[in-house]
């Protein structure tokens, strides 16, 4: 299982993955927004995402899970 | 008869001058920047709407009690604009970064080294001294310093200063690129740093008070700048003064915003700003701001032959203020060179360091020259 958290504080823009979808390394699963800059959150290996825990709109910080692959 | 040709004199249309037209025609350009490019609106269309408007004959807006020499006279030439809006962008300012990683004082310092090289620069040029140091700041990227610094010892340079370091903040996204490439490799720009230890409250609140005691008892002639600052910032993070802390960043920013721009713009008439002056400052800008980004990587590249912890050389870069677009080029740079590479709250670290620093410089060049 390899949990993907938010890399800063932050609002989520979008979940760009979807449980049981095949995502490859560096595949881009989260935009978030701060700072006024939307930050995509990539996958740090291949993978098939197991848990979405976040929706658009959440206010997530470095220790909020977003996505866990398996 | 003589009555009658008093009036017909006094239409605007008789005294306008070329220079007038020239200075609207500068004026549009700011106008055609801000609203079809989005450079910096909140700032240059009020200050390119101040230099259409001063370039009126007749009108006595710039002449002792017209309304634009009254915004100029209590709000810059007594100081109190920007400090005011310091005040706000302490409000806004999370040192979060600063206070999990010290290090990154030094990169907001070393940026400085810049504006020290553009000063002498333009000393070199034929600028007098006091000339040089306003141009020098302009590398600090910080608008409100920049007119600060402008109005202790150059006020006749106010207009080109503060339209250079705001064209040239915008210009951020393309000056620092090339520059943080040339001077890093893949390889160091790929690297991930380690993440950041959580911030604790007091440690926040702390911050803003212990910094004030240092740099206002180092360089007292910062203290305008630095006091307004931490004040802002210990609003912000005191949580008690919530009202106080959005009314310094959002209203009262706002506010002081429209007067500083106007009365910076009507500082631009054709005699002061149409001058080979103009021309040295735009181009000692863009040393300064080149020279600022550099010794920023170079001093994070110097930094990780001794340190344990590593830092990614792009955040040196972030050490000219521009906050906080400095931090996003940064992060946007590390991205490319790796996508697993989060750079964004590492950057912040030298970026907000970096405002503190060009205040700080500032205050050490009116210590020196007056």
């Amino acid at each position: 299982m390899v949990q993907i958290c938010a890399p800063m504080v932050g609002k989520v823009v979008s979940v760009d993955a979807k449980v049981g979808d095949q995502v490859k390394k560096n595949d881009v699963v989260v935009t978030l927004e701060a700072m006024k800059m939307q930050i995509k959150v990539y996958a740090p290996s291949d993978g098939e995402v197991a848990e979405v825990n976040i929706g658009a709109g959440d206010v997530v910080s470095t220790e909020t899970v977003l996505v866990a692959l398996k | 008869m003589d009555q009658l040709l008093e009036i017909f004199m006094s239409i605007g249309v008789f005294s306008l001058t070329p220079g007038n037209v020239a200075m609207w025609l500068i004026a549009f350009v700011l106008f055609y920047l801000a609203i079809k490019k989005g450079v910096e609106p909140l700032l240059l269309l009020p200050i390119g709407f101040g230099i259409f408007a001063a370039n009126f004959p007749l009108t006595g807006l710039t002449e002792e009690g017209g309304l634009f020499y009254i915004f100029y006279h209590y709000g810059i030439e007594t100081e109190l604009i920007p400090p005011l809006i310091f005040l706000g962008l302490g409000a806004m300012t999370d040192f979060g970064p600063v206070i999990a990683n010290p290090k990154t004082l030094l990169l907001g310092a070393a940026a400085q080294v810049g504006v020290y090289g553009a000063f002498l620069g333009a000393l070199l040029m034929g600028f007098t001294i006091n000339e040089a140091a306003t141009i020098g700041i302009i590398g600090g990227a910080d608008g409100p310093t920049s007119i600060f610094l402008s109005a202790n010892l150059a006020p006749h340079m106010m207009g080109a200063v503060s339209v250079a370091a705001y064209s040239y903040m915008a210009l951020v996204p393309v000056i620092i690129p090339p520059i943080a490439k040339a001077l890093t490799t893949a390889k160091e720009r790929a690297m991930v740093m380690t993440q950041m230890r959580m911030v604790s409250k007091t440690e926040k609140i702390i911050f803003p008070v212990a910094t004030s005691i240092i740099i206002m008892l180092l360089v007292p002639k910062s203290a305008p700048l630095i006091a307004m600052f931490m004040l802002g910032n210990l609003f912000m993070e005191s949580g008690v003064v919530e009202r106080l802390t959005n009314t310094s960043r959002n209203e009262l920013m706002n506010i002081v915003t429209i007067i500083l721009g106007v009365a910076v713009g009507s500082t631009m008439n054709a005699e002061t700003f149409l001058t080979w002056k103009t021309i040295g400052v735009f181009a000692m800008g863009v040393v300064a701001f080149a020279f600022a980004t550099a010794s920023g990587v170079m001093l994070a590249k110097f930094m990780n032959l001794f340190v344990k912890n590593k830092v990614n050389p792009l955040i040196g870069a972030a050490g000219v203020s521009a906050v906080p677009m400095a931090a996003r080029v940064v992060h946007n740079m590390g991205t490319e060179a790796n996508p697993q590479n989060y750079l964004m709250m590492h950057a912040m670290g030298p970026n907000v360091a970096g405002v503190i620093g060009t205040a700080v410089a500032a205050g050490a060049f009116i210590a020196a020259i007056l």
